[in-house]
């Protein structure tokens, strides 16, 4: 599977899994950005939109005005980042994440990863 | 040095992770700062794993006299023998003396005042004492500040972080940038009750204005019949190097100024809003309007009164600006050895603030710093920016400590370029 078709699945498979999630549709109804994520070691591009709680899409390519833009250091920890096996906060505290925009927004990523396996 | 916790400690961090917040804890852990303190002195306090922690931050001026100071335990210790919080439907002889001492400290005829357990709700009173004294609703802020977390308090915050889930905030707040003259005179109106301001904020990274920034508002206020409300909670007491930071505005007298923190020295929760004798005439019609059954316990005010004969005397006011002048010697060696890692510095007095060329590096000199065995933390508002205030008793040597600890987090910041 190329970069692309993986990070777009794990991406696709984050959404899902938000998406059932009644908790994080309840603690996350007022937060409603588009989200851009990238990673250093390839040209891989996604378009995540969130709105009410609910995860609208995740999509190839950066499209729109991203209230929030994150770029991994590698496309595994992207991936990683989807599949709950990576939390980002560490990363963003530890200066390995790069973000532009609202800087608590990635903590609300992590909040999500955190309900999504909260056996981590 | 990796800080690896004991199983004791992993223990204690997942049943707090349960009672208090997961994301409180884990945010905490990676900024290295995940300590529950046992023994605590002077600039030290010592982790359950028995790692010892110099503070560089006294809790943003709580801790200004260090832990448990000696004249501030005995003077606790003593108040037990016969107080308690008191009764606040009746009058209070130690809350007179407090009074009176904080008096003898504040510019112009600020002479009354009202105690209360925090910051919060100290300016919380300002504003009601504002609006109530002027009637009118309008209050103005700068965008870079932090007032507090209560009704009023936050409604003066500008950042998301704060308020977000809470909104609609209360009406009638705005906001300008700090320092900005002509933002604050193009924001005034008619329905302006008051200004609030810090005489500097180490939140954003230490924004110190033009020397005569303050009394341009002074006059601005004047013309406009608005008051003058100065937060001092984290300034005042001796942080800048006078005993409240408005002193460095030559002349400048505030209507209503606010203490808070270190103001009982770390040992109890206390707070106070003062206010000039005029707008003391507001509680001739409204007295019985604002109450606090445990604010300005009697307890509190001996305490209190004791942080202050300490504090307020000319030879430990000295001592401030001259560990202050050490810090900055110190900073100045720093910016010359990672140029490329440290942008700048501020100080005045004990008051100060690291600024990194990362715009998020703040996060990871938490880090390196708690590593390093330092406890400072990066400045809300600005994540570029370490403040760094350490307790007035530090010593020359822990100063250096503070110095050489620093450097090896900004080499740790090198590294990781």
């Amino acid at each position: 599977m190329s970069d692309i078709q993986e990070s777009l699945k794990a991406a696709n498979d984050f959404k899902d899994k938000m998406n059932e999630n009644v908790k994080v549709r309840k603690l996350l109804k007022r937060w409603n950005p588009l989200i851009h994520f990238d990673a250093k070691d390839s040209d891989v591009k996604l378009t995540f939109k969130m709105s009410e709680g609910m995860a609208v899409s995740a999509e190839e390519g950066h499209v729109g005005d991203a209230e929030l833009a994150v770029t991994f250091p590698t496309v595994n920890d992207l991936v990683d980042m989807f599949s709950g096996k990576l939390d980002p906060t560490p990363m963003y505290l530890s200066g390995d994440i790069l973000v532009k925009g609202h800087q608590a927004d990635v903590i609300k990523l992590d909040a999500i990863t955190m309900i999504i396996w909260p056996e981590k | 040095m990796e800080i690896k916790p004991s199983e004791k400690k992993k223990d204690l961090l997942h049943r707090y992770a349960y009672r208090f917040g997961a994301m409180r804890v884990r945010t905490m852990s990676h900024l290295g700062l995940d300590i529950f303190e046992t023994e605590r002195e002077g600039c030290w306090s010592t982790d359950i794993d028995g790692r010892k922690i110099l503070d560089a931050l006294a809790l943003q001026g709580v801790f200004n006299l260090g832990r448990r100071h000696p004249a501030i335990v005995a003077a606790m210790k003593k108040g037990l023998e016969r107080l308690d919080l008191g009764n606040n439907f009746l009058m209070s002889e130690e809350q007179l003396t407090l009074a009176d001492k904080l008096a003898a400290t504040t510019p112009g005829n600020i002479n009354c005042a009202f105690f209360s357990s925090t910051g919060s709700e100290a300016v919380d009173l300002a504003i009601k004492i504002a609006r109530g004294y002027s009637g009118r609703s309008g209050i103005i802020s700068a965008n870079e500040c932090y007032h507090g977390i209560t009704g009023f308090a936050l409604s003066t915050n500008s950042n998301p972080d704060y308020t977000e889930p809470f909104g609609p905030l209360m009406p009638g707040f705005s906001h300008v940038p700090f320092g900005d003259i002509d933002a604050l005179r193009d924001e005034m109106s008619k329905d302006t009750a008051a200004v609030i301001f810090e005489p500097m904020i180490a939140e954003a990274g230490l924004l110190i204005p033009r020397d005569d920034f303050f009394s341009k508002v002074r006059e601005l206020c004047d013309k406009n019949d608005t008051l003058l409300i100065i937060d001092e909670v984290v300034t005042g007491l001796g942080r800048t190097g006078k005993f409240w930071a408005i002193e460095h505005s030559k002349g400048v007298v505030p209507d209503i100024m606010i203490s808070a923190k270190g103001l009982t020295a770390g040992m109890y929760p206390m707070a106070a809003t003062m206010f000039t004798e005029e707008v003391a005439d507001f509680f001739l019609t409204y007295p019985y309007c604002h109450y606090s059954s445990t604010g300005g316990s009697d307890l509190g005010c001996v305490v209190a009164s004791a942080m202050i004969d300490i504090v307020n005397r000319p030879e430990f006011l000295q001592s401030i600006n001259e560990k202050g002048k050490k810090l900055a010697n110190g900073y100045e060696k720093l910016l010359k050895a990672h140029p490329s890692i440290l942008e700048s510095y501020g100080q005045i007095g004990m008051h100060t603030v690291l600024r990194l060329a990362d715009p998020a590096g703040g996060f990871r000199m938490n880090r390196y710093l708690a590593e390093e065995g330092v406890f400072a933390l990066l400045a809300t508002n600005n994540t570029a920016a370490i403040r760094i205030q350490p307790p007035f008793v530090v010593s020359e040597k822990e100063i250096d400590q503070i110095i050489d600890a620093l450097d090896g987090a900004l080499k740790k910041m090198k590294i990781k370029e």
